[in-house]
């Protein structure tokens, strides 16, 4: 089957460059899959899964995403995020201990205080970390 | 004539300083590496985030998106000023915040009101001595800066700029040109600079291959360039953050190896200054006995 390269960047790194056969992403308006040869695309991804379906082995590999972007070009996807994470790397205790210490220190904020950190984000993010495992 | 005694106290004295100048100075080319590979890794990011800024702002022509409206009336200007939580440096911090204050005062004489978020230890004491309370301030975050830092900075710009409490933000830091050079920069940040994606954006169309036909945008690409402005916003800060703690190393490091330099210099002349002098005490020495034996044989 056809194959095209598929990027994960985020600002810290490139997490994933892989010749691939489908992709998944969570779009905006709902999940969206590329094949090879799409059209050429560029969407707003919601906070969730993405799944990424390598040419060759057929072995499917699931990341979790924040505030992202997918851009499709004719011969590439490029999957844009805030943060990004391996599913295999998630370990859910550690997310919801996580989890509760950023609740702790929302708790002891006001919501002004609250809106000059980045706790809101970190909340969201674990509890998509946490929604997808528990999915898997 | 100086004593052999304080000579030999100041070319100790000299050494160890060279000791000490000669470590910083490994140390920072050891972070320099590490500084250029976190500015290399966030590269991808911010390449395509401008290229597919540039790809929709085509699109979508002439946007209402508030952080693209210049503010026609500039009474508020909000400046981020990057240095480093540390000194020996040699001008980083000096530099930086020289021009920050340059435009301070150009804002000022234009009849704006002007504050300042401060990044980086030196840039707070500057100014608390001055008598302005910055707005935000980060401190120990200059050699590793970190992604919240960036988003913080760029909420409060965004949320001031879309409110219209500010309508002017610049950034002033360093940029790493090489690891040896480091180049003084001013940015603007907002309203988002046009001209830049103008000019990526005749990148794009010359670049035909990559665009067959019309890209689709999702939901819409008025929705697009919404979501993505605050995104190029805090990308372009947090790429100055780690720019600028890339060149601090690499200015640190200069500044290092010139004081090791100096230092060498420096004993190498004191220790010529030192045998001189001994060699005159047993020269008197010498004559002294050699007169006192010839008044013995009279």
């Amino acid at each position: 089957m056809a194959s095209f390269m598929c990027d994960i960047v985020t600002p810290d790194a490139k997490l994933a460059s892989v010749e691939a056969e489908m992709v998944v992403v969570p779009g905006a308006e709902g999940s969206m899959g590329f094949l090879a040869g799409h059209e050429p695309l560029v969407s707003v991804l919601s906070d969730g899964e993405a799944r990424i379906k390598a040419a060759g082995s057929g072995e499917t590999k699931s990341y979790v995403l924040q505030g992202g972007y997918v851009e499709v070009s004719a011969d590439k996807v490029i999957i844009l995020a805030d943060r990004a994470v391996s599913s295999d790397e998630i370990d859910a205790t550690a997310v919801r201990e996580n989890l509760a210490v950023v609740e702790g220190k929302m708790a002891s904020l006001t919501a002004e205080e609250i809106a000059k950190t980045t706790l809101a984000s970190d909340k969201v993010w674990y509890e998509t970390q946490l929604r997808v495992v528990n999915a898997a | 004539m100086p004593n052999l005694h304080d000579i030999e106290r100041r070319i100790n004295s000299v050494s160890s300083t060279k000791q000490i100048t000669r470590t910083m100075q490994m140390v920072a080319a050891a972070k320099i590496r590490r500084a250029n590979e976190r500015v290399e890794a966030s590269t991808p990011y911010a390449n395509s985030m401008v290229e597919m800024l540039a790809n929709v702002a085509m699109r979508v022509g002439g946007s209402e998106n508030a952080l693209l409206r210049t503010h026609d009336e500039v009474k508020n200007v909000l400046i981020i000023a990057i240095v480093s939580d540390r000194g020996l440096a040699g001008g980083f911090n000096t530099n930086a915040l020289r021009q920050m204050e340059r435009l301070m005062h150009e804002k000022q004489a234009a009849g704006a009101s002007v504050e300042v978020i401060a990044c980086g230890k030196k840039a707070i004491g500057y100014l608390t001595y001055r008598h302005v309370n910055p707005s935000l301030s980060f401190a120990n975050l200059s050699a590793d800066p970190t992604m919240d830092e960036a988003a913080q900075i760029s909420a409060y710009a965004i949320d001031g700029y879309a409110k219209g409490t500010i309508d002017e933000v610049y950034l002033v830091y360093n940029h790493a040109k090489n690891a040896a050079e480091q180049q003084l920069r001013q940015q603007i940040v907002l309203p988002v600079d046009t001209s830049v994606l103008d000019k990526n954006t005749k990148a794009v169309e010359a670049d035909e291959t990559r665009l067959e036909g019309d890209t689709i945008f999702e939901p819409s690409a008025e929705a697009v360039l919404d979501h993505l402005l605050p995104s190029y916003v805090r990308t372009t800060i947090y790429q100055a953050l780690i720019d600028s703690a890339a060149a601090e190393q690499g200015a640190r490091r200069n500044a290092m190896m010139s004081a090791t330099d100096n230092a060498t210099e420096m004993v190498e002349t004191l220790t010529r200054l030192y045998n001189r002098v001994r060699q005159g005490a047993i020269t008197t020495e010498i004559s002294e006995i050699v007169g006192g034996a010839a008044a013995l044989e009279e």
